[in-house]
């Protein structure tokens, strides 16, 4: 079988839809059951979350999860 | 169930500077010596002390094999006793890192020993012809 190295660059729009919800980042928290470090980690890109935690933000924000999380250069408006 | 454990655990830590001063008072004075000449207070205390030890022994006993036996209580017991408190999944994923790191230092430091333990050095004669060198 052939391996696929592929080196993705994820990022995502956490910060920007929630500044747009105008919460803050205990209250996005909070909503999702996670602590405000993640949420700190999640909108700095230096923690990738779970697929469920994903599905979380996305269903509380009203987007698709692929709108949410992309790679970098991809990103669907 | 659950609250059996928490007495238990309770007991355990409570009781234990009893056990602790038990120990102490029985190593530096022996019981045969004291007790002949002993008031009928401090024979009372003794034997309170005496018997909480027996207990303590039991319970720890008891507590531990339901520690291996049961892995939510292994697991309530460890966390506690560790200070582990996850929050959510990033921080469960860096006590796994952590953890990862841990016994992967351990692990390397065991076989090192494990590895030294098969020599071993008699210091007797290098000492003496070290003496010797100078006399």
């Amino acid at each position: 079988m052939p391996r696929i190295e592929v080196k993705l660059t994820l990022n995502n729009c956490i910060q920007e839809l929630r500044i747009t919800k105008n919460l803050t980042q205990q209250d996005l928290a909070d909503a999702v059951d996670v602590t405000r470090g993640t949420i700190i980690a999640l909108e700095k890109g230096s923690y990738n979350p779970s697929l469920e935690l994903a599905f979380r933000l996305a269903i509380f924000f009203k987007v698709g999860v692929e709108e949410l999380f992309f790679e970098e250069g991809t990103r669907r408006e | 169930m659950n609250k059996l454990i928490r007495f238990i655990q309770n007991y355990l830590i409570i009781a234990l500077p009893f056990v602790i001063a038990c120990m102490i008072w029985s190593t530096v004075s022996p019981e045969e010596q004291f007790l002949a000449e002993a008031s009928t207070l401090t024979t009372m205390i003794w034997n309170a002390l005496s018997i909480n030890l027996m207990g303590w022994f039991a319970i720890l006993v008891l507590f531990l094999t339901l520690s291996v036996i049961a892995p939510s209580i292994r697991e309530k017991t460890l966390r506690r006793l560790a200070n582990l408190k996850e929050r959510d999944e990033r921080e469960q994923y860096i006590t796994g890192q952590a953890s990862r790191a841990a016994y992967i230092s351990t692990l390397s430091l065991t076989l090192f020993f494990l590895f030294f333990s098969i020599f071993s050095l008699k210091s007797k004669r290098l000492i003496n012809r070290i003496f010797q060198s100078f006399n």
